[in-house]
Parts: structure tokens; C-alpha cells; sequence
């Protein structure tokens, strides 16, 4: 059962958790533009930049959803925290 | 190195310099697939949803395909990018969307709608033989008139309800029986009867908004259930079209037809009475039979043999 949870320990937890491997970063990083080809972006198959644009907005949305989530993150009590000026 | 060089070698320089920073290389992936989510497309934090009546066309029609259709978006983003102007991104957008809808649209205005439902139920009040929109709508009023209805839908109360219950037996009589003739008959009675349970068969375009029905929503889920819809429509009323051509072609069949609707509407007209008393509250004795009796009426009808 899950008792606490302190700064740390997140810390601990969240950097354990494996980065998003986005199609696109990986295109972008591995077909960087060159001088030659000029554009800002680099020339892929379509089929290639559908499934990247597909991957991309999934992931977007899910990242819109879990902030809608965070900002209605119900509060957590905290007995051990002492506030000496509760009383007055 | 002149200016003009400099300028243009700054892409891949800069290219180069954010593909070291992860967010960078982010904001460029994002920059590069879906440009349209720095920017517009956006739902207004103000509202729960996509305002449709708010934004322009072009912006409606990229909101659907980001929402629905991927590969259509990330090919219209990349004409974006190749400099594509706005009436060839428009085209593209209906063609793209058009092939992934049963029904395709005809303009970017009508995404404003959600996806489309080819509404074509039968309304006796609206049909008219000559509407040369509906050709096959006035082949219908000779078989209303076997029914005792007609163009316009005037006739008093009680000649409807006989109508509509004789129209409920021969359908369950025709579909107790194998043959496809029988199965495209049954479907074509359900279709003048509004009674297949798919809207896109029983409702018209009128009855549909009377009703205040709300229309399907752009998520990938609303599309698919929407084309399943107007599929399924679709086929149902190619059925019952072949069952209208066959009771046109078959006099055999057409005089066999008559001669059911006659003798049931005779068998159910006689037997109202007797169901308006039993439905009498004061009344000692209840009904018994949950269908209103019209599975005893089905042994009333004949159809000859059919392949």
C-alpha cells in the first residue's frame, strides 16, 4: 500500500522513466538538412511522414490530457506537517 | 561569402545548431509536422470543444483531418510547406476526407455539420412525383395506395394505425421467409414504413432536425460508426429498390401483395375494437399477446413459390 512520497523519491521515480522515442526527433536527427538540400526539413517518404505525424499528435494529445489531469490533482493531506499557526 | 549565400545557408545551420537541444529538436518536429498546433486549431480554453462556427473553412477542414485523418493532414501540411496555394489545399482536403466517408462531402462548410448522414427516409407528406430529385419516391404511392394511404399522408388517424400494423404483419411475414425476393420486399416495406431501426433509412431530412437530434461528432470513433451507418443504409435500400422493381416486373407477386394487404387490413381493422376494449384500463381482462396480436395474423398471408 502507498504511504508517502517525498520530493526525492519523484525525483527518483520520474528520472527512471525512459524518454519518447518520437519518429519525427529521430528523422530530424538522423536526416539533418544539409546546405545542399536547403530546407528547413528533411525530404522523407510520405508514407515515412504519416506515420511520424500520426505518432506526433498522439503524443501531443496525450501530453494535453495528462497536464488537463494534473490540473485537477485532488489535495493530498499531509498529517506530518506541522503548521504551528493552524491555531490562531 | 555574400549575403544572399549566408541567408541561404541558414536553414541547415540552424537546423543543425537545434538538433543539438532536445526541446529544440521538439519545437522543429512539431514546427515541421503539425505547424497548425503552434498556432490556430486550437480549441478556445473558454469551451470545452472546437468552435466550428467560429473558425474559417480551411481551418475546420484541418482541425477534422488532424482529429480523424492523420494521413490526409500530414499530407496537406507538407503542400503547406511546399508553398501549395489555399483553393489546391482545399481540394486536396475534400478529396482526402471524401475517400475515408461513405457519404463524401461536397464543400468544407458542410465538416461544420459533423460527418455526414444520408438521410432518406419516406415522408407521405413530402412526397411528390414530380420531384426529379426523388425518382423512385413516387413509385412508392402505388404501394401506399394497396394500404389505403396516399400522397400528402391526410388520412384520418385510425386508416394510418391499420396501415402501419398491417405494414408490421407482412413484414413479419416476408421475413420469415428465405428467398431474397421476400428479404428485399420486407426491406422495402421497412424502409416506406420507417421501421428498420438505422436513421439513415427511417428518418428524412426534416424529421431528422424536428427531432432535435444531435448530430455525430468529428472523433475517429463517431467517424466509423457514422460510415457503418450510411453503409448499412445504403445497402438497405438497394434491397428494397430491387424489392420495388421485382413487385413492379412479378404481376403474380405484385396480385399476391394486394391480396395479403387487403386480407390483413380487413383481419386487423376488425380486430381493433376488441384491442381498444382489452386496452380499456377498467377493464377485468388484459392483453396477453406482447406484440399486438400481429403474430397471429401472420398465418393470414400467401406468397407464391419463388427461386
Amino acid at each position: 500500500m502507498f504511504t508517502s512520497l517525498d520530493v526525492q523519491g519523484l525525483v527518483n521515480c520520474l528520472s527512471q522513466v525512459p524518454p519518447v522515442e518520437l519518429q519525427a526527433v529521430t528523422l530530424l536527427r538522423e536526416l539533418r538538412c544539409t546546405s545542399a538540400t536547403g530546407g528547413w526539413f528533411p525530404a522523407v517518404q510520405p508514407d515515412c511522414v504519416v506515420e511520424a505525424t500520426r505518432q506526433l499528435i498522439d503524443y501531443i494529445k496525450s501530453c494535453a490530457t495528462l497536464l488537463d489531469k494534473l490540473k485537477y490533482l485532488a489535495p493530498i493531506t499531509l498529517p506530518m506537517l506541522e503548521i504551528p499557526e493552524w491555531p490562531l | 561569402m555574400n549575403a544572399l549565400d549566408e541567408l541561404g545557408a541558414l536553414p541547415a545551420l540552424l537546423t543543425t545548431l537545434m538538433g543539438d537541444d532536445p526541446h529544440l529538436l521538439l519545437v522543429q518536429a512539431v514546427a515541421w509536422l503539425d505547424p497548425g498546433n503552434l498556432t490556430a486549431y486550437q480549441p478556445d480554453p473558454r469551451y470545452i470543444d472546437f468552435d466550428y462556427d467560429a473558425e474559417d473553412d480551411l481551418t475546420v477542414g484541418l482541425y477534422v483531418c488532424r482529429e480523424c485523418f492523420p494521413a490526409v493532414y500530414a499530407s496537406v501540411m507538407q503542400l503547406q510547406w511546399q508553398g501549395v496555394d489555399e483553393r489546391h489545399i482545399t481540394r486536396c482536403l475534400l478529396e482526402g476526407i471524401s475517400t475515408q466517408l461513405t457519404i463524401p462531402i461536397g464543400s468544407l462548410e458542410e465538416l461544420r455539420y459533423g460527418p455526414p448522414v444520408d438521410l432518406c427516409g419516406v415522408d407521405l407528406q413530402l412526397l411528390d412525383p414530380d420531384d426529379a430529385e426523388n425518382p423512385p419516391f413516387d413509385r412508392l404511392l402505388p404501394l401506399f395506395a394497396d394500404f389505403g394511404l396516399s400522397r400528402g399522408g391526410d388520412e384520418p388517424r385510425d386508416v394510418q394505425q391499420a396501415a402501419f400494423e398491417t405494414a408490421q404483419v407482412l413484414i413479419q411475414s416476408l421475413t420469415s421467409r428465405p428467398e431474397t425476393v421476400y428479404q428485399d420486399t420486407a426491406k422495402l416495406l421497412l424502409w416506406m414504413f420507417s421501421l428498420s431501426g438505422n436513421t439513415a433509412v427511417d428518418y428524412t431530412q426534416e424529421a431528422f432536425w424536428e427531432n432535435g437530434f444531435d448530430m455525430a461528432n468529428w472523433t475517429p470513433e463517431d467517424v466509423a460508426l457514422i460510415n457503418d451507418i450510411n453503409q448499412e443504409a445504403r445497402d438497405f435500400i438497394t434491397s428494397a429498390l430491387n424489392g420495388l422493381q421485382i413487385l413492379e416486373t412479378d404481376s403474380a407477386l405484385r396480385k399476391a401483395f394486394n391480396r395479403n394487404v387487403r386480407t390483413l387490413k380487413k383481419a386487423v381493422q376488425k380486430a381493433t375494437p376488441q384491442k381498444q376494449k382489452r386496452r380499456n384500463t377498467h377493464a377485468r381482462t388484459y392483453p396477453t399477446d406482447g406484440d399486438d396480436g400481429t403474430a397471429a395474423f401472420v398465418r393470414y398471408t400467401r406468397w407464391p413459390d419463388r427461386p
